[in-house]
């Protein structure tokens, strides 16, 4: 089986939209999720009805599945994807609409990402979140994911010499992207020193290293090539797009994603290696996650990652490789889900000329990947896609 | 110190299992009667041949240090009470990667060490791995805090 499959030609990637992050809200999920549908329709010049396919990812949409959003909404769409994928959900929810409208199934799908977050709801998230968690890692400090990285992190250091000013410099220039982007949360300026000084959270992981958990919403739509035409849309193509669960069971730490072993195929299909991206958004829930993306997906060779930030710069107009050009969860917060519809937002919005902070000069093409769901002592979910601006 | 809040005692149906066992018979995990192969964390089905023949049984204890972190904050009362706190990974001989409670005396990548159960101090079974040289420790059932003071 190509990791690739068959071309997406035809489909449109359109509407990148963002509903305002906020640290904690009263409000519920489907309100973030209903103001991201909301916001939309207008943006692209359709009625509510035309919205005919429905991929939503949520954490705290519990108890309520994704289908109660179509009664909350008076919606009847033909095609409904709950994606419970964390941060591979954007990408893999942009996949699958784009089959569904490739098919014939659906005409106009909305991928949405959203989440609420309330003072105690990320511990009762965390101490729930999964069988073996609940048996095997949460009585084991109560760290929630931040240990789970932590060891990953650390063992990384150990391995291939990687220091915390490495992991430092991704963080420093994610925050120079953050301070243009108006939604980002944290968007005053981080020093190496600051980043360094920072108070330790789950050793070698300090402040910097961990995202910020807030409310919000990410989404775009997924409809024809002709439709976006003739509704007047700036959109991207989707060169290649390639998702896999559990690469790798027998490493006895993540170190390597399942990226590594899609990526000759993700570059084949798309028709261009890594020299021909103008910007790359990684999954950033910990910068060392960035940094095996990098890695994995062959911009640098693996454990070659701290070098590679030591000498390119990483800002959206530094001249070297523009990455998590909004200032990624790191700076933006981690919306939940939002978290992994932040990138896939992002490109898009940096390949059709609309970043709402710094815009890479010429940008026409974007890698995106996603990395979601531990489950016990890992990410289970990647996911990549390269999107191009449409003609 | 307080002892307000016992650490926490949630586990699923299986995971309850851990903590039917006797600490002072040593490690024991699920091993599948069909392919041998020793399982964590506790699940219902083989993760290899999918049999249904899991079964609690003594394994060797030995294991690597994958990796440890020394945490400074925690999601619940009785860990942030006692912050700093220490876990870790450890690769077992026998297979499966644990998470536990690790002994100061053994934080260094690579150190070899014991992988013991104990109750902690809600009573239920937690794992903590204790230096491989350490002179007792096995088969005499000790407190976590114990344990973790083992050289």
């Amino acid at each position: 089986m190509n990791a690739a499959s068959r071309s997406y030609d035809g489909v449109a990637v359109t509407v990148p939209m963002t509903i305002p992050y906020e640290r904690y809200s009263e409000r519920g999920a489907a309100w973030f999720i209903g103001r991201a549908l909301a916001e939309m329709i207008p943006a692209a010049g359709i009625a509510k009805a035309d919205i005919d396919g429905l991929a939503v990812s949520s954490f705290t949409l519990t108890p309520d599945p994704v289908v109660a959003l179509t009664e909350h909404f008076a919606m009847s769409p033909r095609w409904l994807e709950d994606l419970p994928l964390g941060g591979a959900s954007g990408v893999i929810a942009m996949r699958r609409a784009a089959r569904a409208v490739q098919a014939g199934d659906a005409e106009i799908v909305a991928c949405i990402g959203g989440d609420t977050c309330q003072p105690d709801s990320f511990r009762q998230l965390v101490a729930n979140f999964s069988r073996f968690s609940k048996d095997a890692v949460y009585p084991y400090g109560a760290g929630g994911p931040n240990s789970v990285f932590a060891l990953i992190t650390q063992r990384y250091m150990d391995e291939y010499g990687a220091t915390r000013e490495d992991f430092g410099r991704l963080c420093v220039a994610q925050r120079i992207n953050a301070a243009q982007f108006p939604h980002a949360l944290l968007r005053k300026p981080l020093s190496l020193d600051e980043y360094l000084n920072a108070r330790p959270i789950a050793e070698p992981l300090h402040l910097f290293d961990c995202v910020m958990p807030c409310a919000g919403a990410d989404s775009f739509l997924v409809m024809s090539v002709d439709r976006a035409r003739s509704l007047g849309l700036p959109y991207a193509s989707i060169l290649s797009a390639v998702e896999l669960h559990n690469a790798y069971v027998d490493d006895p730490v993540q170190l390597r994603g399942g990226w590594a072993v899609d990526r000759d195929q993700l570059y084949a299909a798309a028709g261009l290696g890594p020299d021909g991206i103008d910007c790359v958004e990684t999954y950033d829930d910990y910068p060392v996650i960035s940094m095996l993306q990098l890695e994995d997906l062959g911009f640098c060779g693996k454990g070659e990652a701290a070098q590679f930030v030591r000498e390119t710069p990483l800002t959206y107009d530094g001249g070297g490789l523009p990455h998590n050009t909004s200032g990624g969860q790191l700076s933006v917060g981690q919306a939940g889900s939002a978290g992994g519809f932040l990138g896939i937002v992002e490109g898009l919005r940096q390949v059709t000329g609309q970043a709402l902070g710094g815009q890479v000069p010429d940008a026409r093409t974007a890698l995106v990947s996603g990395f979601g769901m531990v489950i016990y002592d890992r990410g289970l979910g990647s996911a990549a896609t390269i999107i191009q601006q449409g003609k | 110190m307080s002892d307000s809040a016992p650490p926490p005692q949630e586990r699923t149906s299986v995971g309850k299992q851990m903590s039917q066992l006797d600490p002072a018979d040593g490690l024991k995990l699920q091993v599948c009667q069909d392919c041998d192969t020793v399982q964590y964390p506790p699940r219902e089905l083989c993760k290899q041949c999918l049999g249904a023949g899991l079964v609690w049984t003594e394994i060797d204890p030995g294991g690597t240090v994958l990796a440890h972190t020394t945490l400074h904050t925690s999601l619940e009362p009785y860990f942030s009470e006692r912050l700093p706190w220490t876990v870790g990974t450890v690769k077992l001989d026998c297979g499966p990667v644990v998470m536990t409670h690790i002994a100061a005396s053994c934080h260094g990548r690579d150190a070899r060490v014991r992988v013991m159960p104990a109750r902690d101090d809600g009573g239920t079974a937690v794992l903590v791995a204790v230096p491989e040289s350490a002179a007792d420790g096995v088969g005499e059932g000790k407190t976590v805090a114990e344990l973790l003071a083992l050289e």
